[in-house]
């Protein structure tokens, strides 16, 4: 029998408006990067700060044979290095680390689902975690069916009393029939409101800040259209190469890597209508609305709207970076790219002829994430003879770094002469809040304990986002392929994205 | 969603001292050099400040969100309530006002206002900005005591909420802060400090409906145990034990004059959210250590014991325990001895006892008043247990 959650009256005042219900978290693939340098250093930080539940415990399920104590003595090396919040404490670090457990298990050994079945049993009595279990799938993505396909097989896909819940890391299929297929197996096992699809962006301080910033002050929302807004330019771009992550890269490309889940995130909290509530389905409703807008260009059209580029040797902050072909485990003629630059229309009454350009790449000169909105220029210029040229209002959320919002707009330079210069008003999280905001994964992780799937995508978001992208891989299917390398590693991309965004009479922010 | 900030429970420590700039040039002018003006002359002087800083070619961000009106009786406590205005600019940049009324350090003119003014600065992280704010100090004597409040009124910044903070016993009727409290949005005290505790708690008590929010420092430093306690019962499962509370024991440090206050704000906390009242039968015991009965909502007794312990820390009056007693399970929070931590368990009659170990420290002044100027707006639950707290002190 599922209990209902009635509102603590003691929560009544306090900040967090509740903790999770004690529970287990089962880790498949413990023994990996995403577990040692995010998730368990995630669960510490929350532990520090009071907001895990008493009895919290994690369950490292992993195919090398690594056992519980060298498991502790590794995460608590893991959190040395990557917990947010330092330094360690003793007395916090050894009641957390009471609560891990590593299991040894082959992901397609049934005997080992057996084992996790009764070993869960096992802490629910002792540990008071009330039958709740949230797995994590940090494999790799090829492994997913089976775990999935285990799971129901062993009755470990519900629980009662108690819950149950998923949590799946992108790339969440590799193309629309595949994310399609994959959707279909998971719903096969699990209710969609069990399952949470992680896509770590969500979790920023700063990308949750866009729907504060539209939503909580009334002065946007009527400039936020077609009558005021010229374009939209997101950038998500990267100094730094494949840093070793070939094999992943030749499967995925910028466009699978970036585009399918960040950057089209960005998009459509950027493009979306209001949510009728604060909601999980109410503002996930509003996200795929947008995406579904978003034309879809026939395939011999796709090279007009989008560039690709894959970066040479060259030079990036003083030192020699090579090619992406030199880097390992990528071909010495491959054709994956690591740079696209698109636009892309949201065919709706609030969008209409607004282009929203994005582009995104590795080995750029600098690592930075920006949504910049260009607004109109006035209907009339009455300052033309003074200035040089009169630059139009841009409004920029910097997601990363120096995270913040600024304002540019036109302002007279103190003088007997009417001189005119741009200047910034700025919001700057590191100014105006000391704090360093949490990681995205200790929010996400603890949002997906308390059930709050809002900043997790749901099926038909995932779907939506499959259909654009797979759209415009099949145009590039059909195109001549491209010249690559076709940008040095530390400028701004290739020359033909300059060309594709100038001859609509704009250019890319100088970032 | 979720707001991950963990205020009620730990915040970040605040820097035991702000980074001092380093720029020499700048830092001549913004070390915190004072300028002894008149006070008609302040708004005059700080525009100079500004620009000296503007033309020493760093830039800096003028900030304020807050003026932070400090009443203080000592040059010592003066001095203090700046450093503490200083650290609380990182989160709250703010506007310091300091009256400093000091019978043994008169000042230069009887009966007259003497002022000074400084810049002080710090850099929140090493790659953010220099963030600037300022600092007015009056020190007044004499009738000089009485223009205190007029005084202060040009001074404050358009816009922005004013919060006085009154260390200390407020001397609650007296026409200076009466005046003060006229301006404020916030008044902040702390009733750990209070030398009468019985009086001066029903005093209280009585303001909780004037036009200001009433802050209470000794109810910031309860955030940790209500929010380790309101989590007990998030479960669903465990709600059941709310309504069947039957006791509860509080510990709290002792000192040399007992202070309760912080023990019965706990009480009253729990007894307005679950809808106590108090019982018919007459408190036993002492101020010190007494029980008394509570009656719940379902009629049934629950039993409140308070016992003053040695205390832990340097702040008596503290809780250093919590426990709640129902027929089926037993709660409780326990500070470690020596660490700044606590212990906290969830015991189930047959079945599983869960525990583990948080961060518990003691909270400096500053830490409090970080804490309570995140809050915006009155807080009625804090009015609520002070309310009932009041009623149990004064049985």
């Amino acid at each position: 029998m599922q209990l209902t959650a009635v509102p603590n009256p003691l929560r009544e005042g306090l900040r967090l408006p509740r903790t999770p219900e004690p529970c287990i978290m089962v880790i498949f693939g413990a023994s990996g990067d995403l577990t040692h340098r995010k998730l368990i250093p995630a669960l510490y930080s929350l532990a520090v700060e009071g907001l895990l539940p008493t009895g919290f415990t994690v369950v490292a399920v992993a195919r090398r044979p690594i056992g519980t104590e060298n498991f502790r003595k590794q995460m608590r090396e893991a959190v040395e290095e990557y917990a947010r919040v330092k330094p360690v404490r003793d007395d916090v670090w050894e009641s957390f680390a009471q609560g891990l457990i590593y299991l040894q298990a082959n992901f397609n050994d049934s005997y080992g689902y057996d084992r996790l079945h009764d070993l869960l049993e096992q802490i629910d009595n002792e540990r008071g975690t009330g039958h709740n279990h949230l797995f994590y799938l940090a494999t790799p993505p090829n492994y997913y069916p089976e775990i999935i396909q285990e799971l129901g097989a062993h009755g470990l896909n519900h629980s009662d009393p108690g819950w149950t819940r998923i949590i799946i890391e992108k790339p969440f299929g590799h193309d629309l029939e595949s994310a399609r297929e994959l959707n279909r197996e998971v719903a096969e096992i699990f209710n969609e409101d069990q399952v949470f699809r992680i896509d770590h962006y969500l979790g920023k301080e700063t990308v949750q800040n866009i729907l504060v910033f539209r939503f909580a002050n009334g002065i946007w929302e009527p400039l936020w259209n077609r009558d005021h807004i010229d374009h939209v330019q997101i950038t998500v771009s990267e100094q730094i190469g494949i840093e070793g992550r070939g094999n992943y890269f030749e499967q995925a490309g910028a466009i699978r890597d970036m585009v399918q889940n960040h950057m089209l995130q960005l998009l459509s909290l950027v493009a979306m209508e209001p949510p009728v509530a604060f909601q999980a389905n109410d503002v996930r409703d509003e996200k795929v609305k947008v995406l579904r807008s978003i034309r879809l260009y026939a395939p011999e059209d796709v090279p007009l709207y989008t560039v690709r580029g894959q970066y040479g040797p060259g030079t990036t902050a003083g030192e020699q970076v090579p090619g992406y072909r030199s880097e390992t485990n990528v071909a010495p003629n491959s054709m994956v790219e690591t740079y696209v630059a698109l636009k892309l229309f949201v065919d709706n009454w609030r969008w209409s002829d607004v282009p929203f350009y994005l582009r995104t790449g590795k080995a750029l000169p600098k690592r930075i994430s920006e949504i910049s909105i260009q607004f109109r220029e006035p209907p009339y210029m009455l300052f033309r003879d003074y200035a040089g040229q009169l630059r139009p209002n841009v409004l920029s959320m910097r997601i990363q770094p120096d995270e913040g919002i600024s304002l540019m707009f036109e302002a007279k330079v103190p003088g007997p002469t009417m001189d005119v210069r741009p200047v910034n008003m700025e919001f700057r999280y590191g100014a105006s809040f000391g704090e360093e905001p949490p990681e995205a994964y200790e929010r996400l992780l603890l949002d997906a304990m308390l059930g709050d799937s809002t900043l997790f995508t749901r099926r038909d978001e995932v779907e939506a986002a499959w259909t654009i992208v797979n759209r415009i891989m099949e145009g590039w299917k059909l195109a001549p392929p491209p010249s690559f390398p076709n940008y040095e590693a530390g400028i701004w991309g290739p020359a033909e994205a300059e060309t594709f965004i100038e001859e609509d009479g704009r250019t890319w922010r100088r970032l | 969603m979720t707001n991950n900030q963990p205020l009620d429970l730990q915040p970040n420590p605040l820097p035991e001292k702000p980074e001092p700039d380093s720029h020499d040039e700048l830092g001549a002018l913004v070390s915190g050099l004072p300028q002894a003006i008149a006070v008609q002359d302040i708004e005059g002087e700080l525009r100079r400040l500004w620009k000296s800083t503007a033309s020493a070619g760093q830039p800096v961000m003028r900030a304020c969100v807050l003026n932070l009106l400090i009443y203080t009786r000592s040059r010592e406590e003066a001095e203090r309530a700046g450093e503490i205005a200083i650290r609380l600019m990182r989160r709250h940049p703010n506007r310091a006002i300091i009256l400093q009324t000091d019978p043994a350090e008169p000042t230069g003119t009887p009966d007259q206002l003497e002022s000074l003014v400084t810049i002080s600065c710090l850099r929140p992280r090493p790659d953010s900005p220099t963030v600037c704010c300022e600092q007015i100090t009056i020190k007044a004597s004499g009738a000089g005591v009485e223009q205190l409040s007029s005084s202060v009124l040009p001074l404050l910044v358009t816009d922005v909420p004013v919060v006085l903070w009154w260390p200390g016993d407020p001397p609650f009727g007296k026409s200076l802060y009466r005046g003060l409290v006229s301006v404020a949005d916030y008044l902040v005290i702390d009733s750990s400090s209070f030398a009468d505790p019985l009086v001066e708690i029903a005093q209280l008590a009585a303001r909780t409906q004037r036009r200001y929010a009433l802050c209470d420092l000794n109810w910031t430093r309860l955030n940790p145990w209500r929010a380790l306690t309101a989590q007990f019962f998030d479960a669903p499962s465990s709600q059941v034990h709310l309504s069947n509370i039957q006791q509860v024991n509080v510990q709290y440090g002792k000192g040399e004059q007992p202070n309760p206050i912080q023990a019965m704000l706990i009480i009253g906390w729990l007894g307005s959210r679950l809808g106590w009242q108090l019982g018919k039968a007459p408190a036993t015991g002492n101020l010190a250590n007494q029980s008394l009965i509570m009656r719940g909502p379902n009629r049934q007794n629950i039993i409140v014991n308070l016992r003053a312990v040695e205390p832990l820390d340097a702040i008596p009056g503290s809780i250093v325990e919590l426990h709640l007693i129902t027929p089926n399970a037993e709660f409780s929070i326990t500070q470690t001895p020596g660490e700044s931590s606590a212990h906290v368990m969830a015991q189930l009659k047959d079945g599983a006892t869960m525990q583990r170990v948080v961060p518990l420290r003691l909270l400096s002044e500053a830490e409090l008043l970080d804490m309570q100027l995140a809050i915006r707006g009155r807080d009625p639950i804090y009015e609520q247990a002070l309310t009932l707290g009041a009623q149990l002190i004064t049985l």
